[in-house]
Formats: structure tokens, sequence, C-alpha cells
């Protein structure tokens, strides 16, 4: 029962601020949704104990979809890895909503908000607790109308707007692909239960089938977790369906947080881990996942260099560190990823929000250019700043060294040392960036001395969370991640997750200390650059960018993707559908339509002088009618 | 007497109540001629009866002397109506009801 509880939860909130928020809740709608997440996150602790102690369910409530004998059930699957994705969803989760409290507290669409919050923790929940594909499906497709939603929540803000409708669009045409993924696995497997497609004889019959697609030699499991990994590229934001992230920053911070830190984007690397039986088996999907982190990565990491949004920069520093965590699943490092996904939840949930403290501070600012010197104003968000720029840097001890760690040895054991390399210089660029964030807007002059006069301290409900927040990114990586790439986290997670490549332990001692010592050293090059370049040589940013600036304005213009979309796709689209409308729709179906219309209109025109109005006319007619009929009538 | 002769009368006097509806112009005459019509059917009507020794047809003739009279009691309060109007009953003149 507890495990439907925590369904439940959110799907009462739901009901009750969305049927009467409105009218009698108003400001106290935060009471049901922050209540609702909290018995959710108490439930999912239990669960995660009982799990610990070896509790393992896979529990069908009904039948949901019969079709001959493919049977489709609303169930519920508890293991060790959706224990784990329960506490991120649930624990990061009532962090945003706590701090929501405070920081919605003036906006109009307050019960709204909250509203939108809970059906998003509940469609992540029904996506993660799903013991099929089906509820995977509905869960997936829920979190992408949820973000429609909450990115679009100030719709009246035509940005807003935009950004919702391209973040729909861009996850619908990776959907499409996850779509036809699911379709697949029904036809070959006979059924959408976890239980039965993780059958090792099937999955080898399936990599035994092979097509020819244009002369190249394919197998039914490449086309099948090719198809799937294309809705993890739309929901995990990866190259080249990145776009859509950066731009939801559109929405209210909070929900900043919730989808880059502890919803949605880590859905993608969900669905890759639980299915790793199938991608493991699947060769040419794994090196194409790790081409496509790794790219992810590097293309984030690039752009959040040169950007001044605070917001946009924690953006791509996501997109940055989601392509590590499919990096590593492709890999084959599943529990490497999973952790990442796990450390990174509390981090970049922690960046957010304090950039939405800051935000708060600045009047809505988010030029980084114009703060500084915020440090004295506003300790308590500093403080929390400081410990998630270390956590992300990778800087033991804190939580982001170890499952960045692990990600890069395990990636470098797996044989793909390119990928280790753009790794590593990744984690120089992510130490770089975001130290430069933090130094440009808590160190130094104030650079516009009206706003820092306003700026002042966060209320206590936003606070409190930061430092809930920070006090995770220190500890949870030690936590669960030692022992190195033996740790707690490895012996929870690998009665689901297939053991990653053991090749990991055929390293030396020597060369996987050299591994990490080789990531730290890279980090603390990244800060010790920013810190030259933003603290001590104010002069040097500019000059850099002059001196590279072909490769500077590719990266602030963000590789141009947006332009390139836009031209390739968006531009031909819209002719051909003007094309389409004047001279098909205009030209061919409203012209033939009108035509019947018209012509009745002129047969009618004709017609109606034999409406004389004289009685005599009309009985005259009739008469003559009837003796026709009658004469027709007897002679035949 | 035959059924023919019977028939033939009908007939004929149903012929010259057409006629007379078709071709005059003064409201009173159609509608005397409209009567003239329902007559012929009454003839046909009690000629058939007493050819096939059936009640049901002079039963017929009943009703329909009685709705015309009712219908001349409306018809006429119509006409009275028109020429109220009009000043005339001329049919020509009430062609108001066309395109």
């Amino acid at each position: 029962m507890l495990e439907l509880w925590v369904l439940l939860f959110p799907l009462i909130a739901v009901i009750i601020n969305g049927l009467f928020g409105k009218k009698y809740i108003k400001k106290k709608a935060h009471i049901f949704s922050v209540g609702a997440i909290l018995l959710s996150l108490l439930c999912s602790l239990i669960i995660y104990v009982k799990v610990h102690n070896g509790y393992y369910a896979n529990i069908i409530y009904y039948k949901w979809v019969i079709a001959e004998d493919i049977v489709i059930p609303f169930g519920i699957l508890i293991d060790s890895l959706s224990s784990v994705m329960l506490i991120v969803v649930t624990f990061v989760g009532s962090m945003i909503h706590i701090y929501s409290i405070g920081y919605m507290s003036h906006d109009e669409g307050y019960h709204r908000f909250f509203t939108y919050l809970s059906i998003f923790t509940l469609s992540m929940l029904i996506l993660v607790l799903g013991n099929n594909f089906l509820m995977l499906f509905v869960g997936w497709e829920l979190v992408g109308l949820s973000s429609y939603l909450l990115i679009g929540f100030w719709f009246h803000k035509e940005s807003a707007s935009f950004a919702a409708k391209k973040a729909f669009i861009t996850n619908r045409i990776g959907d499409f692909g996850f779509y036809i993924g699911v379709l697949l696995v029904i036809v070959t497997f006979k059924s959408l239960n976890y239980s039965d497609v993780f059958n090792n004889e099937l999955i080898l019959q399936a990599k035994s089938m092979v097509f020819y697609i244009f002369g190249l030699r394919v197998n039914l499991l490449e086309i099948m977790t090719l198809a799937l990994f294309c809705g993890a590229m739309g929901k995990s934001a990866q190259f080249p369906l990145h776009v859509w992230l950066p731009d939801a920053m559109e929405g209210p911070t909070p929900v900043s947080a919730l989808i880059h830190a502890a919803t949605m984007v880590t859905a993608g690397v969900y669905m890759v881990a639980r299915c790793n039986p199938l991608f493991s088996e699947a060769v040419f999907t794994s090196n194409f996942i790790v081409f496509i982190g790794a790219a992810t990565a590097l293309l984030g990491a690039t752009i959040g260099l040169t950007q001044f949004d605070l917001k946009r920069i924690l953006a791509y520093s996501t997109v940055s560190q989601l392509g590590y965590m499919i990096m590593a699943t492709g890999a084959g490092a599943y529990i490497a990823g999973v952790f990442h996904l796990f450390t990174h939840a509390f981090f970049k949930g922690l960046l957010f929000l304090c950039s939405g403290a800051v935000m708060h501070a600045m009047q809505d600012h988010l030029d980084i250019r114009e703060m500084g010197g915020l440090r004295k104003k506003m300790p308590i968000t500093f403080w929390t700043y400081v410990i998630a720029c270390i956590a992300i840097a990778g800087i033991p001890p804190f939580a982001g060294f170890f499952s960045k760690d692990e990600i890069l040895a395990q990636t470098f054991a797996s044989g793909h040392r390119f990928a280790w390399f753009v790794g590593l210089v990744v984690a120089f660029m992510t130490a770089f960036y975001m130290f430069r964030s933090l130094f440009v807007v808590f160190f130094g002059e104030p650079r516009d001395k009206h706003l820092y006069d306003h700026a002042h301290e966060a209320p206590k409900t936003m606070t409190i969370p930061l430092i809930v927040l920070a006090f995770m990114s220190i500890i949870v990586g030690a936590l669960v991640g030692l022992p190195l790439e033996n740790g707690y986290i490895h012996h929870f997670l690998n009665n689901v997750l297939v053991p990653e490549n053991l090749s990991i332990h055929h390293l030396s001692m020597g060369l996987s200390t050299t591994l990490m010592m080789s990531s730290v050293v890279v980090a603390l090059m990244g800060v010790a650059l920013a810190y030259i370049y933003y603290m001590y040589r104010k002069d040097l940013p500019e000059k850099t960018a002059k001196a590279f600036s072909p490769i500077y304005k590719l990266f602030y213009n963000k590789w141009y993707f947006d332009e390139i979309y836009g031209n390739l796709i968006i531009q031909p689209l819209v002719y051909m559908s003007k094309g389409i409308w004047h001279y098909f729709d205009i030209g061919i179906i409203d012209f033939t339509v009108n035509a019947f219309g018209k012509s009745a209109v002129f047969c009618g025109n004709i017609l109606k002088y034999l409406q004389t109005g004289k009685i005599q006319t009309y009985i005259f007619t009739m008469v003559v009618g009837s003796l026709i009929l009658i004469i027709i009538f007897y002679t035949l | 007497m035959l059924l023919e002769h019977y028939l033939i009368l009908s007939a004929v006097v149903f012929g010259i109540g057409m006629t007379g509806v078709l071709i005059q112009r003064n409201l009173i005459l159609i509608f005397m001629s409209l009567e003239l019509m329902l007559n012929a059917v009454n003839i046909n009507l009690a000629a058939y009866s007493k050819y096939l020794s059936q009640i049901s047809g002079q039963v017929f003739i009943i009703f329909i002397m009685s709705v015309a009279a009712a219908e001349a009691a409306v018809g006429l309060a119509l006409i009275v109506s028109l020429y109220r109007n009009k000043q005339t009953i001329n049919s020509d003149e009430f062609k108001i009801l066309k395109w």
C-alpha cells in the first residue's frame, strides 16, 4: 500500500488545488502540495529502508490494457533503482516546493503554480514507479505536459509561451522515436512488462534478427535501442535536441530547479539505466550514446563559458552534466551514471535555488555583469553557492567529485579514451565557468549601485532549503560513493543494473589513482584560472575574447544552433506550409467547396422566378403535374 | 343507372370546378368552384357506396360536408378580411408572397 500512497498524495493535492484553488484556497495552496510531497518523501524513505533490507515488489493493481495475449497492467515496481529515483524526486522536489512558498508568495497564480508542481511530481513518480513501458511512456508524456505548463507559467510573457512551445515540440520529436521504440518492444517481446522484456534469451533472439537498411547490416535490438534513446535525447536534452533546455529558463526559477535537478531531464538517464539489459547488448547504440553524451558535454560546457545570464550558465552546465551521465550509461557504467544523477540533483537544485535567491535580491535582473559583491549582502546564499560550485567542479570531498570521477575512470576503463579526454576537458571548463559565475556575482565591487543597495537576503522559507541541499551536497557523495568505485551505491544497485565493465578492476592501482588525481588537478586548474581571470587580472577575459574572436562568437551564440534550426528546418516548414495553404488549401479545397455553394446560389437565382405569388399558377402547375403523373402511371 | 353514369357526372362536375378554380379571378367564384369539386367527390363516393354496398363511403360524405361547411366559414371570413385590406377580391392583387 505504501507504494501506492507515494503516488496518491500528489494526486490528492492536484485534485484539491485544481478544483478549489482558484476560489477557496488561494494563498494557502502550498499546504496541500508541500504536505503531499513531504508525505511522499516519508513513504519513499520508508521504502528505501525496506529495499535496503532486501525488499522487492512488483505489484499489479489491475489489468489496464487487454488485447488478446498482450496484457499491460497498472503496476508498480519497487527495486533499488526506483527507490533511488524516488529519493531524488521527492527529496529535492520537497526542498523546491518549500522554497516556492517564499519565491512565489507575491504571484497572482499562486494556487495554479502549486497545482502544476504537484502534477509534475505526480507524473515523474508515475514514470519512475511503473513496472512496464506503457506506464513509463505515460509518465514520460505527462512530464512533457507539465513542463509545458510550468515553463509557460507566465504565459502573458511572449518569450515564456514561445519557450514552452519550444520545449514541448522538441520533446515531441524525441518522443516520436521513443514511441517507435516501445512499439518495437511490443512486437518483439509480445509484452511491455519489464520482467518479461528483460529476458536474456529473448534479447539474444532479437539481436540475431538482422535487417539490411540502405545496405547497412543492423539487428532489431540496435534499432529498438536507438529508437528508445531518441526519447532520452529529447527528455535529457542531448545534442541535437538540447535546444529547449536553456530556453526553459523562462519559467519561474523553482521550475528550472525542478526540471533541471530532480525530474524531467533525469527521465532519459533513468530510462536508459532501466533498460540496461537491452542497451548493454546493443554495441553500436552504446557507442553512439557515448558519442552523443561526450558531444553534449562539450557543447554545453563551451557555451556555458561565454554566457552572461546567470540562469543560462546553469542551464548549459546542466546540459553538459547530462552529457556526462549519458556518456557513462553508453560506456556501460550505468551505476556511475545513476550515481551522478543522484549527486547532481542535489547540487544543481541548490545552484538554481541560489540563482533564484539572487534574482529575488536583484529585482529579477539576471545579467551577471550587473551584479558583484553580493557576498556581504547575502551570506547564506553565498556560502551555499560556494558549496554547490565546489561540488559541481568535482573537488573532493564534495558530492560531485565521487560521481564524476567514477564516470571518467570507467569511461577510460571501458576503452573510450577519446570520450574520457573530452570528459576531462569538460571537467576543466565546468570548474572554470562555475567559479567565474561565483566570482563575478559574489565578489568584487558592486557594478550596479542602485540594485546593490536594494539587495537583501532571501526569507527563511527560501534559505532553509538552500542549507539542507548544501548539507546534502557536501555529504551525499562521500556517504554512498566511498570507497571509490566500490561504494555503497554499487552494492545497492548491482542487482538491477548490470555490473559495469569490470575492467575497472583490471586497471592497476597506480593508473586509477592517476585518473583520479588528473580529474582533481584539472578541476583545481579551472578554479585557479577563473580566479586569475575574474579576481586578479580583470582585463584578461576581454583580451582572450578578442584574441579568439571567431571561437568566442561561436560559443557565445550557442554554436548557432537556434539559427541553424531556424533556417534549415523551421523556415522551410513555414514556407512549405504557406505554399500549401495558398495553393492547395485555398486554391483547391476552398475553391471546390465554394464552387458547390455558388452553383446552388446560381441555380436558385434562375429558378426563383417560378415563385410568382399567384395561387392559380401553383394550382395549374399542380394539376398539370398530376395529369402527367397519371399519364405516366397508366401508360407504362 | 350504371356506375359509369355517376362517374361521368362526377368527372364533369369536377372538371368544371377545376376549370373555374384555374381561370376565375374573383375569389368568391374560385371558392364556389372549390365547393363544386368537393361535391363531385361526394357524388363519386355515394356511387361507389351504393355499388359496393358499403356504408363507409356515405360516412365519408358526411365528414366531407361538415369539413366543407367549416371551410366555407373560414374561407369567407378570410375573403372578407382581404376585401377590407385591399378593397377588392381580385386574386391577382394578392401576389405579394413571391421572390
